[in-house]
């Protein structure tokens, strides 16, 4: 706990020195202009909650993806990694709570494209089942955080982790489900989505925006949970394979 | 003239290295598997919103939007180039030297036009069917609407 703290104190002062991070915040606004622009061409005025909630999970997944996967990189090429990992506490633990200060920072997400919603287009959140909603909205805070994890420990292994960081984004978007639900997508993709927490995420977020009752909510968040716990056990197994492997190597900086 | 032949000596080893440059960050292997993968799911993404919101006309129209932007956005990959210069410490060099950075610049970007062009190719595809991209042997509407 104290490794996630520290992590998490630390990724703050890191922020507020690097407003490059800030970038999904300013997309954030764009998207929301263009799905709302989009549905409300089509006069499907009924798909505005889902223009709406698709914007915020790109935001997340920015800031897992782009953020949250350099993390270990970039400690790496400043020649960090040594004093971190000689401190004693789990790196997985440091970086855990490093990525859930940026997903925190992803949170403003929702709110931002809440009010675009309100003063450009009139439209805002329908909270329908809040509760629902904001423990989703936290649970996939969680999944996302735990993914990052393994996309840092993923992304230490490759010769250039910004083309995987580029190619990561969109089809994640479409097997995710995050504006259109995966139920529409072709049969053979759907069991890869089913192993991804945001089709989840996207569904559970899209049902509690709508009056009807919310079927199996308790399993569904738990599917997430699950997911982004399986995310994360990855993530740290492959980061001590890693370690391992830069040890005895001797690579572990790349100055 | 000249003037011109050194000029065309430099784009032609500033168009180089830029291909060099994009060697660097892409292998076929990985362009194709990596970047393509990402164009075409940005198309899908955007042509699957435009039938769940309402017809293949407004999917096509929202398709022909992307490939524009598909093009687009790989020619402002070059807006890196100059920072890029810069932290790896060779723009003071660029400068000092007697060519134009416009020159440099705009040959050492030129590959990003023909990168943007064969990016945009897979939307060519469609052909304006943007029923491409609905599900086979599946309706879409009922689940979506």
């Amino acid at each position: 706990m104290h490794g996630f703290l520290a992590g998490f104190r630390v990724e703050l002062r890191i922020l507020r020195a690097n407003p490059d991070a800030f970038i999904p915040l300013l997309t954030a606004p764009l998207f929301t202009i263009i799905f709302l622009a989009i549905v409300r061409q089509g006069g499907r005025h009924d798909l505005q909650p889902d223009a709406l909630m698709a914007p915020v999970l790109m935001t997340l997944w920015w800031f897992a993806l782009y953020e949250g996967g350099k993390v270990v990189t970039d400690d790496r090429w400043q020649g960090l990694l040594e004093s971190v990992l000689a401190a004693p506490v789990g790196l997985a633990s440091v970086i855990l709570g490093r990525i859930a200060a940026m997903m925190c920072l992803g949170l403003f997400g929702f709110f931002e494209v809440w009010a675009v919603g309100e003063a450009l287009f009139g439209v805002g959140i329908p909270f329908e089942h809040p509760t629902a909603l904001v423990l989703t909205l936290l649970v996939t805070v969680f999944a996302m955080a735990g993914t990052a994890v393994a996309f840092a420990a993923l992304f230490v292994m490759t010769r250039n982790a910004t083309t995987f960081t580029n190619s990561a984004s969109f089809p994640f978007y479409v097997l995710g489900g995050i504006f259109v639900p995966v139920a529409v997508l072709p049969g053979w993709i759907q069991p890869v989505s089913s192993a991804i927490f945001l089709s989840w995420s996207a569904d559970l977020l899209r049902a509690s925006m709508r009056p009807a009752p919310i079927h199996d909510f308790w399993g569904r968040l738990g599917m997430v949970v699950l997911l982004g716990c399986v995310s994360f056990a990855i993530g740290r197994a492959v980061l001590a394979l890693v370690l391992r492997r830069m040890r005895v190597t001797g690579e572990l900086a790349t100055v | 003239m000249s003037a011109v032949a050194p000029a065309l000596n430099v784009m032609r080893h500033a168009f180089f290295a830029g291909v060099a440059d994009y060697r660097v960050i892409f292998t076929w292997r990985s362009w194709i598997a990596g970047w393509m993968v990402r164009v075409i799911a940005q198309v899908s993404f955007f042509a699957l919103i435009g039938l769940r919101v309402a017809d293949e006309r407004l999917a096509f129209y929202i398709l022909i939007g992307n490939a524009l932007a598909v093009a687009a956005q790989a020619g402002v990959f070059s807006l890196n180039m100059t920072t890029a210069e810069r932290w790896t410490g060779t723009l003071p060099l660029l400068v000092a030297s007697p060519s134009s950075p416009v020159v440099v610049f705009s040959a050492r970007g030129a590959y990003l036009a023909v990168d943007g062009a064969l990016s945009a190719l897979p939307l060519s595809s469609s052909r304006g069917r943007p029923s491409a991209f609905t599900c086979p042997g599946r309706e879409c509407s009922p689940l979506s609407r």
